[in-house]
């Protein structure tokens, strides 16, 4: 920093004299008449400029002359960008930050606090859905376990009127073969499953058992097989569920609602072969009986009409064995399986009771809603931060800029 | 006698009706172009007026931020004219010497006039400060950014080389 030395304050002081009209040391008189001098040279602005002035004050500067295109700086438009992608990426968190935290959400569900218990449920739970089905195979416990309502629907008697009504010449189509439509068929017979692993609370999975049953029930299904333990501290659940084909998905859908989705599959298989055959040998067994009660009749020996007679038992067992296949094979596509395992995991959050919505409910949805946006929040920050900083150091180095231009620019004169 | 506050409300009006000629000259004497000067200047006074609500008594007196202002208008206007290449030439002043005054004095005015020219920018620069827009060693500082020392030591400097100037002239 620059010191002024004594005269130079001396004649500087001088200046303010002569300006202020005081007298100036003898010495120093010239300069003080220089001040003078200077100060009646000083510009005067026209009476028409003063005037003209006045009105813009008057009229508060409102219709001030439009900015020259030369001194409109070409980033100005660029001063909103910043701004606008900040809105859009709020905007895009926000959304996923909302929707994130219910995907897979738990559905509802009552908590019971279990003791220690191991059971196995599935005869139980297959006979409450219309018969039993431990010990059986898939196949046949479907077969057996079918509930009436199934079987009384009609399908056996559709599946075999509709067996004999297709004709035997038609060659089904080798699995993996051919369009849907090129042998001919426009309904074809699919086979569905799906398997789901879901995760609870230990202290949930009674309660999600429990309704993995009940939903089973209410989508017209069936609990082929259970498998349930449970402990304060864990615990786990194996359920086989038949879930008409039709109700699958609505099924599979409020399933994952009632826990947290580890794992989903869904598997499809196009088994319209083996109905047609399974149909076909039907038909001929049945084929074969009329033409056996025709010899019967016309027998006139008694080894002719025991002869006759032993195979039409034969053909009547094969009949039975072949309409129960048109069943099985009928269920299959009737039927999905549904394999559900369900997992303890203390980390998942309590399930949110569809019924009834408790003050504690809200605390919780409260407390969710501040996690959402705490973390919405600090994502913004994290974005914002160093955006503002870039910002706050752009907008320092264009003033920064901007002043040594104009600085250059009265160098330049 | 109100405090000097930042939250102070600067009264518009009346800082103009005393800094309008001022910022003219100073302006004038800068682009030594009376017409440019009359643009600038209102351009000024528009940008004050729209700014008037970022005016902060803390960082200066008024007529400081007024100067402040006015200098970066008129340096805009000095770039843009480096830019478009049309210098414009300084018209004859029309406040020729009048002819009841003196030969002596009309003299000295002239040599002044012509060291005026011959002076650095920034030295004029300083000068209309001074002696044109009537603004003191402290004001001067704040709009050009410097110590008020630095300010004074500044003047001098200019005042020492108009001296020779005219001593030349």
């Amino acid at each position: 920093m620059p010191d002024t030395t004594p005269d130079v304050e001396r004649e500087l002081a001088a200046l303010d004299d002569a300006l202020a009209g005081r007298r100036v040391a003898p010495e120093l008189t010239e300069l003080g008449e220089l001040a003078l001098l200077l100060r009646e040279e000083r510009p005067e602005p026209s009476p028409a400029f003063g005037v003209r002035l006045d009105a813009k004050l008057a009229a508060g500067f409102r219709d001030p002359e439009p900015r020259r295109a030369s001194e409109r700086r070409w980033w100005t438009p660029l001063l909103g960008a910043p701004a606008l992608g900040m809105a859009a990426t709020v905007l895009v968190i926000t959304v996923i930050a909302v929707a994130g935290p219910f995907d897979g959400a738990d559905g509802g569900g009552s908590t019971t606090d279990g003791g220690a218990m191991s059971a196995t449920e599935g005869g139980a739970s297959a006979e409450s859905a219309g018969g039993g089905a431990t010990g059986a195979t898939p196949g046949a416990a479907l077969d057996e376990a079918l509930p009436e309502a199934a079987r009384s629907s009609g399908a056996e008697d559709a599946a075999t009127s509709s067996a004999e009504s297709l004709s035997p010449s038609v060659v089904p189509p080798t699995a993996g073969e051919g369009s849907p439509g090129s042998d001919g068929r426009e309904r074809r017979s699919v086979e569905r499953s799906a398997s789901l692993t879901l995760a609870a609370r230990p202290r949930d999975i009674d309660a999600v058992s429990a309704r993995i049953q009940d939903e089973t029930r209410r989508q017209g299904g069936f609990v082929v097989s259970s498998t349930v333990s449970s402990s304060s501290g864990g615990g786990d659940g194996t359920f086989e569920l038949r879930i008409p084909a039709r109700n699958l998905d609505a099924a599979m859908a409020a399933l994952s609602r009632l826990g947290k989705v580890r794992e989903r599959s869904q598997r499809s298989q196009d088994i319209t072969a083996a109905v047609v055959s399974a149909r076909s040998r039907l038909k001929d067994a049945r084929t074969e009986r009329q033409s056996l009660l025709r010899q019967l009749g016309e027998a006139t020996t008694v080894t002719a009409t025991q002869a006759v007679r032993a195979r039409l038992r034969i053909v009547s067992e094969e009949i039975e064995q072949a309409r129960a296949g048109v069943r099985r094979i009928g269920n299959r596509a009737a039927f999905s399986s549904v394999m559900v395992m369900l997992i303890a995991d203390g980390s998942v959050a309590p399930p949110v009771q569809d019924d009834n919505w408790t003050p504690g409910d809200a605390a919780q949805d409260a407390l969710r809603v501040l996690e959402v946006a705490a973390g919405v929040a600090l994502i913004v920050l994290a974005v914002a931060l160093p955006v503002a900083l870039l910002a706050a150091a752009a907008a320092v180095a264009a003033r920064w800029s901007r002043r040594r231009r104009r600085e250059h620019a009265l160098d330049a004169v | 006698m109100p405090s000097r506050t930042s939250s102070r409300t600067l009264d518009f009006e009346a800082l103009y009706r005393s800094g309008r000629d001022d910022v003219y000259a100073y302006v004038a004497t800068l682009l030594r172009d009376r017409a440019a000067a009359e643009d600038v200047t209102a351009a000024a006074f528009e940008r004050a007026y729209s700014k008037q609500r970022t005016y902060k008594a803390g960082r200066g007196s008024e007529r400081a931020w007024l100067f402040g202002i006015a200098r970066n208008a008129a340096l805009d206007e000095l770039r843009r004219r480096k830019r478009s290449a049309a210098l414009t030439a300084e018209p004859a002043d029309t406040r020729a010497t009048a002819p009841e005054d003196a030969v002596e004095t009309a003299l000295r005015r002239a040599a002044v006039r012509v060291a005026l020219a011959q002076i650095d920018p920034r030295e004029r620069e300083l000068v209309a400060l001074k002696f044109h827009a009537g603004l003191d060693n402290a004001e001067i500082a704040a709009v050009l950014g410097v110590s008020v020392s630095n300010a004074g030591t500044q003047l001098h400097r200019a005042m020492t080389k108009l001296r020779e100037a005219v001593e030349n002239a």
